[in-house]
């Protein structure tokens, strides 16, 4: 746009005005042009015009350098944020690195009472498997008196007993691997929630750089990394949490089977207390006790089976469980090392 | 261009970044008995009481469900520091777009001024909301009613 001044150079041949604003000009400029008034007056409103013209102009530059100072301090604010929220992001990103390593030594510690509990049951299996197998073998034929049938029965009850106090230590063993899954459970919600703050502030991060211009879009790209980075994460620790869900119903389902393996193994002590009793023949007919004790014998080894099967899917959960902590110590890292690489370069220096 | 996409049901919507102060988890908000369908309260922004707007009932008719992607859009209005809510679903993420891909949905929606244009971005279908075209005069009473001083 042209200037005032230029602008009244072109006015100039017709209105024979100076094209001047100041009056001290103007006046003897017109008393020797020699023209008439009207055509001095249209001058004037021309110049008037003109006048206002580059005020209004004035107005929109200054606008516009406003504009561009509210701006700047905009970018200047948006790096300032920018800049204050990386230590919160170090801190998260530590914290997470640190829940990460919580979740691993629960995981370990339950694979530890896992492995217990595995032990446990192939034992309590294996002497049940010894019960039957010797309790067949030494079976009085059906027509047998019930005097020659105590000799098994007698071998019986102390083998019964230490399953029954096998079947008190699994008990326990289920109680802390219960504990041990809740711990795990607590460790990854802790995580997940540490994963949403860094989203949350990766997400502020971007809109940020985006508001601090060319400076901010190295920015941008890291802290969508950033983002992808807590967003794995939490889908890891998603992932976890459901294998420590289904790990706790199988929990719950081998506490239910320990009690109910505790229970059928106490009926069988008692089936062979009651055989071995001093009147075993008036209380029941012949036989009774041999079909009792093995039904006892087979609800027990149902059950054992129950608790094997429970014992292989815990396994089995613990397996995918380290397979997802292992990704979520990978995603760790990555974050560290994106981390730092901000740290060092700073947003504006951010590729 | 960068903006951020929050989900209603299957369909995502997204605000400018640029139209926006920032993302904030769901905040204790005081309740306005008596206000506007889709005004869930205000709370204290930096000193200032600020209140949020429910997306979903707005644009869907259901309220949004509380998790921990459920966040409040801190976006501009037409007053200048002056800050509006919008309590927004699946708050997770922000898509870089490019600003000549929006293009008129094809369909006049005279009730529905606040849905902007359209634009896929990376297999997802976003659609450009309009903060200020999303009150209704009376929301819009309502909330001039709230931004001036007790």
């Amino acid at each position: 746009m042209k200037s005032p001044v230029s602008r009244c150079v072109e006015v100039r041949p017709v209105a024979r005005l100076p094209a001047l604003l100041g009056s001290a000009v103007v006046t003897p400029a017109w008393a020797a042009s020699g023209l008439d008034t009207p055509a001095s007056l249209i001058g004037w409103a021309v110049a008037g015009l003109i006048a206002v013209g580059a005020l209004w102009r004035i107005r929109a530059l200054t606008h516009a350098a406003q504009a561009e100072r509210r701006q700047h301090e905009g970018t200047l604010r948006a790096q300032a944020e920018l800049l204050s929220a990386l230590p919160d992001l170090h801190d998260h990103a530590q914290q997470l690195t640190a829940g990460i390593a919580s979740v691993q030594t629960a995981a370990d510690i339950h694979r530890t009472a896992l492995s217990e509990v595995h032990q446990s049951v192939a034992g309590a299996a294996k002497r049940l498997g010894d019960l039957a197998v010797a309790l067949e073998a030494e079976a009085p034929p059906p027509a047998a008196s019930t005097d020659s049938a105590a000799s098994p029965l007698l071998d019986l009850e102390p083998v019964l007993l230490a399953l029954d106090a096998a079947a008190g230590g699994l008990g326990e063993k289920f109680t802390r691997l219960h504990e041990r899954t809740d711990e795990i459970a607590q460790a990854v919600a802790a995580l997940d929630k540490v994963s949403e703050r860094i989203n949350l502030l990766s997400l502020n991060a971007a809109i940020e750089s985006e508001k601090a211009g060319d400076r901010g879009h190295g920015f941008v790209a890291i802290a969508q990394e950033i983002r992808r980075l807590a967003d794995h994460t939490s889908a890891a620790s998603l992932g976890i949490a459901r294998h420590v869900a289904r790990a706790r119903e199988v929990v719950s389902e081998g506490v239910m089977s320990v009690e109910r393996f505790q229970s059928e193994v106490h009926g069988g002590v008692n089936v062979v207390r009651t055989a071995m009793g001093p009147t075993p023949a008036l209380q029941m007919p012949a036989g009774t006790e041999d079909e009792r004790l093995a039904r006892a014998l087979r609800d027990c080894q149902t059950t054992a089976q129950a608790l094997r099967v429970s014992s292989r899917a815990l396994g089995t959960e613990d397996e995918r469980a380290a397979e997802r902590l292992r990704e979520l110590g990978r995603l760790a890292q990555q974050l560290t090392s994106v981390l730092q690489h901000l740290q060092v370069g700073g947003p504006g220096a951010a590729p | 261009m960068l903006v951020i996409p929050f989900w209603i049901g299957q369909e995502a919507y997204a605000v400018a970044s640029a139209d926006l102060y920032g993302v904030l988890p769901r905040p204790l908000l005081r309740s306005m008995p008596g206000g506007p369908a889709g005004l869930l309260g205000v709370f204290n922004y930096r000193g200032r009481w600020t209140p949020v707007l429910d997306a979903h009932f707005l644009l869907g008719g259901v309220s949004a469900r509380p998790a921990l992607a459920t966040r409040v859009l801190l976006c501009h209005t037409k007053v200048p520091d002056v800050a509006l809510g919008l309590l927004c679903e699946k708050v997770t993420d922000a898509l870089t777009v490019d600003p000549a891909a929006w293009s008129a949905p094809g369909v006049r929606l005279g009730d529905a001024p606040w849905l902007g244009p359209l634009q896929t971005s990376g297999g997802i279908t976003v659609q450009r909301l309009f903060i200020p075209h999303l009150l209704t005069p009376e929301l819009a009473a309502a909330l001039d009613s709230l931004e001036s001083p007790a």
